[in-house]
């Protein structure tokens, strides 16, 4: 995957903490959906401590994976704690993916020239997230007959929920993501993301799933998510 | 807006990071582990003098630190704080290990005992790479352009904001965030062909 200049060069910024609240989080979404950019991260760290004259800073060591895997069983405990606020502010929002009525999957390249009206159109119906637990379901019965291993869980005030697996038989990582379409212009922009539209009586969703998994997986998430977003409306 | 006389500490480069991570952004606090794991590796290293156990207790840390984020006051740096958990942790099982040993020593033979003094030995290899790389770095800092150069230098060694570094050059602020990204492509480029001449890179992508 090529990485752009700009965001490489908001990456570098981040490093010197001169990015605002709202950049910051559009960067680490792209970061967390890009390996390659982690790695420019981790090679940025290097040169700085370079600069800073300390040589045990280039160990060779990387825990991180580790730490984000151990994490990944104590995080929905952790989701738990915030949850309250994502109670408060969109209780009625789970019904929205509970009543949903239709799914249309597509593949994303197949709808660029149509995404722009459709998104504009749906937006206007959308206003709240979607973080609770239906759309937890929703994304857990996206990933079954997979094997794959929950490592992280995030949710962001605009109501992106994103889970982060990786399959243990090849190590390969990808991350399913369900957002209402107003706060998914991040997702969309990304060729390598599949993607589905989910229609429901509040307005329409996108479920997203990229990363290192082939084209056909990716396409099986989406039609187990379409199956049961299906069977909830039922 | 920050004090021109000042340079910029960790503290606050890391400010927007910490703070998305005690909201739950994962994403945010795994760019700390990033930037911080080698040099607390080194300094659990220091006191249980075995790799493996090091980058253990450096994985402990990070955890227990994740999960007190939100007692984390921000008086300190997150660095200054990570750094205490790790010391903490590497201290504690000092202390388990050494009620075990104890134990153990009472029922090893002398030669056996030498052996286990012997796996404290801290590879050489690595200490030559690190001294490699950064000459490296400052080799490539010096062949860029003086803009740049400069741009980078006050923000590297001076620890300057870009605003700062905009008043000092005379030009806007998107200009010193630009330059000084270009100095680190030219950086980065030579970190990886070090990497690939050395074949380390395998060790430091993610596993």
């Amino acid at each position: 995957m090529t990485i752009s200049k700009g965001i490489k060069e908001k990456v570098s910024a981040l490093s010197d903490g001169e990015l605002s609240d709202f950049e910051t989080r559009r960067v680490l979404e792209e970061i967390n959906s890009n390996p390659e950019l982690r790695e420019y991260w981790k090679k940025l760290q290097i040169s700085k401590s370079a600069f800073e004259n300390d040589p045990f800073s280039f160990v060779e060591s990387d825990v991180s994976l580790k730490v984000s895997r151990e994490l990944g069983n104590s995080l929905n405990s952790i989701s738990h704690k915030k949850e309250s606020f994502f109670v408060q502010q969109k209780n009625y929002i789970s019904l929205a993916v509970a009543s949903c009525l239709l799914v249309l999957v597509y593949n994303f390249q197949s709808l660029v020239s149509k995404t722009d009206s459709f998104s504009e159109l749906a937006s206007q119906r959308i206003s709240q997230a979607i973080a609770n637990p239906q759309a937890m379901e929703v994304l857990n019965n996206s990933i079954a007959g997979l094997n794959a291993e929950l490592q992280t869980i995030q949710s962001d005030p605009e109501g992106l929920l994103r889970a982060n697996y990786v399959l243990p038989s090849s190590g390969k990582t990808f991350n399913v993501s369900l957002s209402p379409i107003e706060s998914s212009s991040g997702l969309s922009s990304r060729p390598a993301s599949t993607i589905a539209y989910l229609k429901t009586k509040e307005g329409v969703y996108i479920i997203s799933v990229s990363g290192n998994i082939t084209a056909e997986k990716k396409l099986e998430i989406l039609q187990n998510a379409n199956f049961f977003a299906n069977n909830l409306n039922k | 807006m920050r004090d021109t006389k000042n340079k910029i500490s960790n503290k606050e480069v890391d400010l927007s990071l910490v703070r998305r991570s005690k909201k739950g952004d994962y994403r945010a606090f795994d760019l700390l582990v990033l930037k911080y794991q080698s040099r607390l590796i080194s300094i659990a290293f220091k006191y249980v003098k075995e790799r493996q156990l090091a980058e253990d207790i450096t994985q402990e840390a990070f955890i227990k630190a994740y999960k007190s984020i939100d007692s984390f006051r921000e008086e300190s740096s997150f660095y200054t704080w990570v750094y205490r958990i790790t010391v903490n942790t590497a201290k504690n099982y000092l202390v388990s290990l050494k009620r075990k040993k104890d134990f153990l020593m009472s029922d090893l033979s002398e030669d056996d005992s030498f052996y286990l003094e012997k796996l404290d030995i801290e590879s050489p290899q690595e200490i030559l790479k690190a001294n490699e790389l950064r000459d490296l770095i400052f080799e490539a800092l010096s062949t860029l352009g003086e803009e740049t150069r400069t741009a980078l230098s006050l923000r590297e060694f001076d620890g300057l904001s870009y605003e700062q570094i905009a008043g000092i050059v005379n030009c806007p602020v998107g200009t010193v965030r630009s330059r000084i990204f270009r100095g680190r492509e030219i950086i980065e480029e030579e970190i990886g062909k070090y990497m690939d001449r050395n074949s380390i890179d395998q060790n430091i992508k993610i596993s």
